[in-house]
């Protein structure tokens, strides 16, 4: 459902679109917030739709069968007994949009760490490369000595990360441990943005998508995120 | 010659699993549902059609853990015990659904395809299957090839060079092993791609690998033919065939594919999930209340639109299974058709799916692979197709750099690194660290300690397993995941903390190798990197 559909609804069957939606305290919240809300709600149900709409995931997870009641808890993971004795980060690519960050804190590193973390002085510090023009820059998030792990928005793609854990100090910044690089992959193919002569119908026809996705809706197994680029509006409809 | 080809690539891949004491753990199950399911009735199938001199040309995946659990002498007597204790039930399940004609007719085709998948098993192969396979590859009907020793999600292991270069070379020692041939693929677990690793790969004398479809498009620039004709990848001089999206909804999707037509024969209703526990057995009910599959099913697809069930009728699905074989065919060559007109080569279309599809959750699944294959064996048009003959029949000379992608959800990493599992990779990477440390540190050793260090390797590469993270993510059977990441990690650092202060425990050691008995020639110096 469009923006524009939303705003033509009269605010009772707005509350009412919103109750199926399953946003609480609805009737309390102003028309334009319930209208954004309602578009997250959609939003993020599409999202789960793609999700189950995965074919081959779910054809390997059939291998695995096994009808049990137990639940797992945190606690039987946690027992397992390392030492880990250097201070480390590493970052890994959920996808194009976020990145899992952990770390941990050498002997030496760990009484610096926790002092910083009292003074809100304990950071990960972000740096972004653009790897088409070779920009670079940063931002920190700081973090708790308590906290050992951390998922992080990337806010470009194409571009490449890696991450300082950092003590920032009166005297100067003390980096502890500096992490892997990863690259956030494009979400759109290059050629598209940049060669007018390659035309959505034969895009779709060599990317043996024809006929797939031809309301959009994202139907099917979009584990491929083909429609990511259809709706960017990057490419020239075919005749 | 053909005006465009097909690849079918069929993975065979397990999680090693092997309990101290049979039926210890229900996952064991696994391997013997995938061996009674799909490997010996495919097997069959295969055989007759290479007997009845049908040409076909498939590629096989067979993942070193899966390779190693169906060479393991213990397992494959618990298969044998498996067989046993379904063959009993099945000779109840005649009993007692003799009032009711059209179950206990099922019963009785259960029954019997247990007794000849016995009869396979040891009468044939002399209860190892992979000699079965060995015999397709020889006679050029099937092409085998390898993944990664513990089927690891390479994107996350990038970094771990040496790592990384120790699963390929302890999964071409046991390819080697176990089929007396090189592997000139490559499969990459969950079609996991980030660049690089074709220039390990072709270290490694690799010719090709398989991607999901946006690791092409999103990449340096759109190949000249699509999807739909392999590429080099940067400078490697490896080759990557992508996927093909459309050929998977055939095959894999319940709702928009064939395997969901109603006359089917439905996956999940098992009578393990209906009948009571006395009846069932131990190997059925396991003590802490878990049930596995029983193989006995009796309805078709019908309860997700109709009110009743219906019992399922063989009789009535050869047409389907023809028809379907013939929709595919024909929606294939209806694309290489349309392909023509914008490729300079004849298409390949690549069809991987995960072997188990067929059989085991598709129970016609065999069945209508048979029925494509001789569709094929008379067709002008379309034909089957090893990978490397592809190659060396068109000169593919476009080169790209691919993108990174995953045939997850979302298309990159989610499944594998989330909420539920992200707490397993600080302790992997750590005893991977420790492992070249080890390796480093002993470079020469001998005797007990070197069985400590080869089997400390062992450990560590079963710990990089990607179907740990994925059962956890999926929430089946995640307690057992997680206990087996556990216990590789605790095993590994038992053996490392032991070696620093220079003892090894024998008594414990001849135990874990005896479980973990996987990989016996591993040489803990491939962790040196």
């Amino acid at each position: 459902m469009t923006k524009n559909r939303l705003q033509s609804l009269s605010d009772s069957e707005l509350v009412s679109v919103a109750e199926q939606q399953g946003i609480i305290n609805c009737e309390d919240m102003e028309r334009e917030d319930l209208i954004d809300s309602i578009i997250d709600a959609f939003e993020e149900s599409r999202l789960e739709k793609l999700e189950d709409d995965n074919w081959t995931i779910k054809s390997v997870c059939r291998k695995f069968d096994i009808f049990q009641d137990e639940e797992i808890s945190f606690d039987k993971m946690s027992d397992i007994s390392d030492h880990f004795n250097a201070s480390k980060v590493e970052i890994l690519l959920v996808n194009p949009l976020m990145a899992f960050v952990f770390w941990e804190y050498g002997d030496s590193a760990k009484e610096m760490a926790q002092k910083c973390s009292r003074h809100n002085h304990l950071l990960l510090r972000v740096h972004e490369k653009n790897l088409s023009d070779g920009k670079e820059s940063f931002f920190d998030i700081p973090v708790k000595f308590e906290e050992n792990k951390w998922y992080i928005n990337l806010p470009s793609n194409g571009c490449q990360y890696y991450i300082d854990l950092v003590c920032h100090l009166a005297s100067g910044d003390k980096v502890l441990a500096t992490s892997n690089k990863i690259e956030s992959p494009l979400k759109i193919t290059r050629d598209i943005v940049s060669n007018e002569s390659i035309n959505r119908s034969d895009f779709l026809v060599l990317a043996g998508v024809y006929g797939f996705y031809d309301d959009d809706d994202g139907s099917g197994d979009n584990s491929q995120k083909i429609v990511s680029f259809l709706n960017t509006g990057s490419i020239r409809e075919g005749d | 010659m053909a005006k465009g080809y097909l690849i079918f690539e069929l993975t065979c891949h397990l999680p090693f699993v092997k309990s101290s004491c049979p039926g210890e753990y229900p996952e064991e199950n696994w391997l013997n549902d995938a061996i009674n399911n799909t490997y010996l009735p495919l097997l069959r199938t295969l055989r007759r059609l290479d007997t009845k001199s049908v040409p076909f040309k498939l590629t096989f995946t067979i993942s070193p853990t899966l390779a190693s659990m169906l060479s393991d002498q213990i397992l494959q007597e618990r298969f044998v015990s498996y067989l046993d204790s379904r063959i009993a039930l099945g000779e109840k399940e005649v009993e007692r659904t003799a009032s009711e004609p059209d179950k206990n007719k099922l019963a009785k085709m259960y029954l019997e395809t247990f007794l000849q998948n016995k009869t396979d098993f040891i009468g044939l192969y002399g209860m190892n299957i992979l000699d079965g396979f060995g015999e397709l590859q020889k006679n050029g009907k099937i092409n085998i090839i390898t993944t990664f020793a513990t089927h690891c999600f390479l994107p996350f292991f990038q970094s771990y060079t040496g790592s990384v270069e120790a699963q390929i070379y302890t999964a071409i020692a046991t390819h080697s092993a176990m089929f007396n041939t090189t592997p000139r693929g490559f499969w990459l677990p969950e079609l996991g791609y980030r660049q690089g690793i074709e220039d390990t790969l072709g270290k490694f004398k690799f010719d090709y690998f398989f991607t999901a479809i946006h690791a092409f498009l999103f990449g340096s620039k759109v190949p000249s033919n699509g999807i739909y004709a392999p590429v080099q990848v940067g400078n490697s001089g490896v080759f990557a065939f992508c996927r093909d999206l459309a050929s998977s909804m055939y095959v894999l999707s319940q709702e928009e594919g064939y395997p969901g037509d109603f006359s089917y024969r439905e996956y999940s209703h098992d009578i393990s999930g209906e009948l009571e526990a006395d009846y069932l057995g131990k190997d059925i009910v396991y003590p802490d209340g878990s049930r596995v599959n029983s193989g006995f099913k009796y309805y078709s697809n019908t309860d997700r639109y109709r009110d009743a069930k219906l019992v399922y009728d063989p009789g009535k699905v050869d047409g389907v299974i023809k028809s379907h074989a013939e929709n595919f065919i024909y929606n294939l060559k209806k694309r290489v058709k349309k392909l023509l007109r914008y490729t300079d080569r004849p298409p390949v279309i690549v069809c991987p799916y995960d072997a188990q599809v067929f059989g085991h959750w598709w129970f016609e699944g065999i069945d209508w692979l048979e029925a494509v294959i001789k569709e094929l064996a008379s067709d002008d048009d379309l034909a089957l197709i090893f990978p490397e003959d592809y190659l060396a029949k068109n000169k593919c000379e476009e080169k790209i750099s691919l993108s990174y992608s995953s045939y997850g959800n979302g298309g990159y990493s989610g499944d594998w690194l989330n909420g539920s599992n992200d707490w397993i990779y600080r302790h992997i990477y750590s005893i991977t660290d420790k492992m070249t440390e080890l390796a480093n540190r002993f470079p020469d050793e001998g005797g007990l300690k070197r069985r400590a260090l080869n089997h400390a390797a062992r450990e560590a590469l079963l710990a990089q397993a990607s179907d740990w993270p994925f059962i956890m993510k999926s929430g089946i059977a995640s307690p057992f995941a997680a206990k087996q990441v556990k216990e590789h990690v605790s095993n590994f650092l038992k053996i490392y903390n032991d070696l620093s202060g220079n003892s090894v425990d024998t008594e414990w050691l001849t135990t874990i190798e005896r479980k973990n008995s996987l990989f016996p020639d591993i040489d803990y110096h491939i962790f040196k990197g």
